[in-house]
Order: C-alpha cells, then structure tokens, then sequence
C-alpha cells in the first residue's frame, strides 16, 4: 500500500516559511481517524490521552509506563492495546496514552507495528509503502 | 519514476493554526468539518456538522521546528 506524503506548513518566529513533508498515517477507529507520523526512533506509539477516551479507554488503567523524551523529560502514561485498521488491513498494537502527550498528531512507534509491516520510505517520490508480512 | 502527488494541507489548516485549534477533515483530507479547542470538542462539532467520519489532526503554526519533546 502506497501513501502519499503530507505538507504542512511552518512559520518561525523569524518570519520565514517553510514545506514540511511527514509521512503522516490514518488510523482508523469505529468512529474516527487518527493522524500518526511514522517515527522510526520512537519504541513505542505515543498517542494524545483524550483520542484514548474518544475510542474507549480508562486511561489510568492501563501499565504504567514513564515516556522519556529527547528533552530527558518523563511523563506518566499508560500502555493499551488497541485496534485499528489502515486501509484494508487489521492492526493490533500496543501503544502508551498521555494527558501530558500534545503533538498536533500521534506517533507511530517501532513496537509491534513494525512487526507487522515492512515500511520503506520513497520522500523523493512523495510516497512512503507499507507492505504487511 | 512518475511522483507521487502529496497531500496538501496547508490551505485547510491555516486559518486555525495561530489557535492551535484541532481540526477534523473529511476522509479524503479535502474539506474541514469542524475544529474545536479540544479533541473531544472537535470531535463533537464533527458529528453535529456532518455524518463523515473526521480524519483529525491538530493545526500548529510550526511543523518544520518541531521536534519530539515531551512537554512537562
């Protein structure tokens, strides 16, 4: 399956703008869609604690699970296994919710969902693939 | 190699980011349905505007510098 990149915009403080292309997924829930970026130097999938009620979790009753940051930060969170589908396919992963966690998207970690896809990455293309095994 | 054609947001989102407002798209990220300050508000407007199911993602006025932190 072959995704298109997604471009965003940014605009620094010092007034210039500039094209960000992310490799941006839809997760699909019964009831909504979820963008996730494909992070291949995150372990683990970190997503927003609100998008983990809106699908129906408790949250706290998850594992407990510390998520450091680059910054060297740690925020509580708590380790779920959820469902999805993108396009046709049937996923289940383990992923950590956050109240604290507030990308303007989720992060799609290398546990689990790198074992079920082969990812490979075509920027110069403008698309990235994911292949189940 | 023919390129692929990426998928374009910036139009859409800008007029939300200075807010950090969150937006739902329809499925085909060509259209907003709605945007809320929270994602539980988005994800009510979405479904008092429309019966699509919101593709949803949060409008920052900065994706280039961002960075991967944790914010305490």
């Amino acid at each position: 399956m072959k995704v298109s990149y997604t471009i965003l915009q940014s605009d620094t403080f010092l007034g210039k703008s500039f094209i960000t292309k992310l490799p941006l997924l839809k997760l699909e829930f019964s009831k909504l869609y979820y963008m996730c970026l494909i992070d291949t130097g995150a372990d683990i999938s970190l997503m927003n604690g609100d998008l983990g009620k809106e699908i129906g979790l408790v949250i706290e009753k998850g594992e407990p699970f510390p998520v450091k940051g680059i910054d060297g930060v740690i925020i509580p969170s708590y380790i779920h296994k959820i469902e999805f589908y993108i396009d046709k396919y049937f996923c289940k992963i383990d992923a950590a919710f956050s109240e604290r966690f507030n990308f303007p998207f989720g992060l799609i970690g290398r546990k689990d969902f790198f074992d079920l896809f082969r990812i490979c990455f075509n920027q110069k293309e403008n698309f990235f693939e994911i292949v189940p095994y | 190699m023919k390129k692929f054609k990426e998928i374009n947001l910036i139009e859409l989102i800008r007029p939300y980011a200075k807010d950090n407002l969150w937006v739902a798209l329809n499925p085909d990220q060509t259209r907003v349905l709605a945007t809320g300050k929270t994602l539980k508000e988005v994800i009510s407007n979405a479904k008092k505007n429309s019966n699509e199911k919101p593709v949803l993602i949060k409008a920052i006025q900065n994706y280039s510098m961002f960075i991967p932190i944790l914010q305490p």
